[in-house]
């Protein structure tokens, strides 16, 4: 009888380990999702940013940025009660609070030197990888999905870019349309390739086909040397978009 | 038994009509959604003159401009549609308009030619039977919309519409695109004056809180329509102009009735 009340104690306690460790693995999986999300907030007030000081949309862009930065610092907040407790993980995480602080004030502030403001989302960039990169080892996540929210990451990264620098160059008066298109080409190869991974999922297909039919129409635009501000318009659909497509594929993946 | 039996399925009722509840959009959601879709017919138009202008003044630097601001609205009331349309299960007939719009928007960013303009104005036609659909549908749906569907807000949409079809007619008629779109000036011309006729009939405009504003819109819709038959000047670039301050004069006078 004593022996099988042992038994039922250390069966209760690896039970509960496993639940534990399952609890933390959840919770690291959704701190590292939620810090890719920041990749692409981060990414896209940027362009924003881009669209206010060239008076593209000077209001649509305002509102743009102040939500996505509130976004950018809410998910900061919900990650530091999700991050492993692990020392040189909560020392790197404090670095990036106080990086993303300074960039996104820097947001705000009409006056911020654009050159000044590169700076600082690159450093907001560097630190994200290099914490994703850690966090990728408390996980268990497949190969091919971590490939696929890579590969989306990658489009608003190539996209956003595309635009900033179509932006500046058009204001500038001198395009370099071959460096653009490329990147919008490396886009629309990796939304080709999230396409076909998801096919079978209707609903996601949809939304994955009409973010490539952006990437063309910028495409598109831009070899017929339009302005930007016609590209710009269809931006913030397409960046409503790409955050809808990463919340459906992360969900998916959502143990 | 038979009284529980009862009360689960009066909760199961309870709990379904719940949600059916609060995924119905309320009647003021539809009315928004209605005139979102009216506004995408006025934009489109607006979107094939840009394009007829850029066939013939492809340096006039009003028209990337313009274009860029119907793009934008376009955009803004298919996310403010998407919202409505996806809890009254018309997503296929949404969907069927986005891809025309899609269509659309890819045409937007290509060098028109007198050969694929004829392209935009078919797509541009497609995309209001398609919303003719939606609207119908919606009707249906939503009696109240009805009303609002025979009211002279409805009208006016159409005048807006009108100005830009005008507008575009006029260059057909004066650099001949194509022979079957010839006759499109003076059909929307007689359009427009009867809309204009029907609201003056109905006493919309006494009912205008802002007269200054009536007279003003009334006072450029002479001056747009001397200028569509000025033999004189060339014109081109004014009523371009023209018909953009129309169009917003109109969509003033909305709000100010609304």
């Amino acid at each position: 009888m004593r022996s099988f009340r042992r038994m039922l104690i250390l069966v209760m306690l690896v039970v509960l380990y496993n639940g534990m460790a399952q609890y933390d693995l959840k919770k690291t999986k959704k701190a590292f999702y939620l810090l890719n999300q920041n990749k692409i907030l981060t990414q896209q007030s940027m362009t924003n940013y881009y669209s206010r000081q060239y008076k593209l949309f000077p209001v649509n862009a305002q509102q743009n940025i102040h939500s996505a930065a509130e976004e950018i610092l809410e998910n900061l907040d919900s990650v530091s009660t999700l991050l492993p407790q692990e020392k040189n993980l909560l020392a790197d995480f404090e670095k990036l609070k106080n990086l993303t602080e300074i960039f996104v004030s820097q947001l705000s502030n009409r006056n911020t030197n654009l050159k000044d403001l590169h700076k600082s989302k690159n450093r907001v960039l560097k630190k994200l990888d290099l914490m994703l990169e850690t966090l990728v080892m408390f996980t268990d996540f497949d190969e091919s999905f971590l490939e696929q929210i890579q590969k989306l990451v990658n489009v608003n990264q190539n996209l956003q870019v595309a635009m900033q620098e179509y932006i500046r160059q058009y204001d500038e008066g001198s395009v370099d349309t071959k460096n653009i298109i490329s990147m919008l080409k490396d886009a629309g190869k990796d939304m080709k390739s999230i396409r076909d991974y998801y096919a079978k999922d209707k609903k996601l297909a949809q939304i994955l086909r009409h973010i490539h039919q952006d990437i063309q129409l910028f495409h598109q635009g831009i070899k017929n040397g339009y302005a930007p501000k016609i590209m710009v318009a269809s931006l913030n659909k397409s960046n409503r978009k790409i955050l809808e497509a990463y919340s459906i594929l992360t969900q998916k993946q959502q143990p | 038994m038979k009284k529980n039996q009862l009360f689960i399925y009066i909760n199961i009722f309870l709990i379904l009509a719940g949600q059916g509840f609060a995924q119905s959009p309320d009647s003021l959601s539809i009315v928004k959604a209605y005139k979102h879709l009216l506004d995408s017919k006025v934009q489109i138009y607006r979107i094939t003159r840009d394009k007829a202008y850029e066939i013939y003044y492809p340096e006039f630097d009003l028209i990337q401009i313009d274009l860029a601001d119907a793009v934008n609205i376009m955009e803004d009331n298919f996310m403010q549609l998407e919202d409505v349309l996806s809890k009254t299960g018309n997503e296929r007939e949404y969907n069927s308009l986005l891809d025309v719009w899609n269509n659309i928007r890819y045409y937007t960013l290509v060098k028109p030619t007198r050969k694929n303009f004829n392209k935009y104005y078919y797509d541009a036609k497609t995309f209001e039977a398609q919303l003719n659909v939606l609207l119908k549908k919606l009707e249906d749906q939503y009696p109240d919309i009805k009303h609002f569907g025979e009211s002279d807000h409805f009208k006016l949409y159409a005048f807006r519409a009108g100005v830009f079809l005008i507008n575009t007619g006029y260059l057909i008629d004066k650099f001949p695109i194509n022979k079957s779109l010839q006759q499109l000036f003076e059909s929307e011309l007689n359009k427009a004056e009867t809309l204009l006729q029907y609201a003056k009939e109905k006493g919309y405009f006494q009912m205008n809180k802002n007269p200054f504003l009536l007279a003003k819109m009334l006072n450029n819709w002479k001056f747009f329509k001397y200028n569509l038959h000025n033999p004189l000047f060339r014109t081109d670039r004014l009523l371009f102009s023209l018909a953009n301050i129309l169009n917003h004069e109109v969509e003033k006078l909305h709000i100010l009735v609304n």
